[in-house]
């Protein structure tokens, strides 16, 4: 079946969410977010890879053969796009070929890009770009500092360090 | 015609025909045309069009 995988990022000064929905036919199947922490906050090579290689294994738990289009917003393709379409060498080689190997669980894999200036998005991509700003502000609030927290405790796959 | 025009005349042939096969094999393919856009593409960075390249360029091969 036909899926299409939609990544977005967004950093205020203290730390980068990334995140991302997969959708069909049918709609939105689904979506997380992720935080960074520690040394790798504002690193988005690192940060991208991981969000990246955390998402395609969701949709790879997906029924069926999966035909997959990564459509990555224009932050994510200049830190990694050109580096999974052999332009530029990878800047962590293990980490890249591992993005490499998990894109090759899908019967095809093809990569798009978007601009999150463009006026005529599509509501997944604004989608993707949006629940990663809300990511961020949820976290810059009492609460979400508590739950930010506890996700570095206590849930580490909601967190990219 | 005399022997020699016609001998002339032959040779002349092949060569005009050595020169056509050399000119066609010289001329860039439709494929080389393609792998010469992805490496400007390449060169700056346009990631829809180097996305777009490759896999024409995949499908051709």
């Amino acid at each position: 079946m036909q899926h299409s995988l939609y990544i977005g990022s967004a950093a205020d000064d203290k730390r980068t969410a990334y995140a991302w929905l997969l959708v069909n036919h049918s709609g939105v199947v689904a979506s997380d977010a992720y935080l960074t922490a520690g040394e790798r906050r504002f690193d988005e090579n690192y940060g991208s890879h991981a969000a990246l290689q955390r998402a395609l294994r969701k949709v790879a738990q997906q029924e069926g053969v999966i035909q997959l289009r990564l459509v990555m917003d224009d932050t994510v393709v200049e830190a990694i796009g050109f580096e999974l379409c052999d332009v530029q060498p990878p800047l962590y080689p293990t980490v890249c070929r591992t993005t490499r190997r998990i894109m090759q669980r899908f019967d095809k894999c093809e990569l798009a890009s978007f601009s999150r200036d463009e006026a005529d998005a599509r509501p997944q991509e604004i989608a993707a770009i949006d629940d990663a700003i809300d990511a961020l502000e949820q976290a810059a609030t009492l609460p979400g500092t508590f739950r930010y927290w506890r996700d570095c405790l206590l849930r580490p796959n909601k967190i990219i360090r | 015609m005399p022997d020699n025009l016609e001998q002339q005349l032959a040779s002349l042939s092949a060569q005009v025909a050595e020169l056509l096969a050399i000119q066609k094999s010289n001329q860039p393919t439709e494929r080389d045309n393609v792998a010469q856009q992805l490496a400007d593409a390449k060169k700056r960075k346009d990631f829809s069009a180097v996305v777009t390249l490759s896999n024409k360029l995949a499908g051709m091969e």
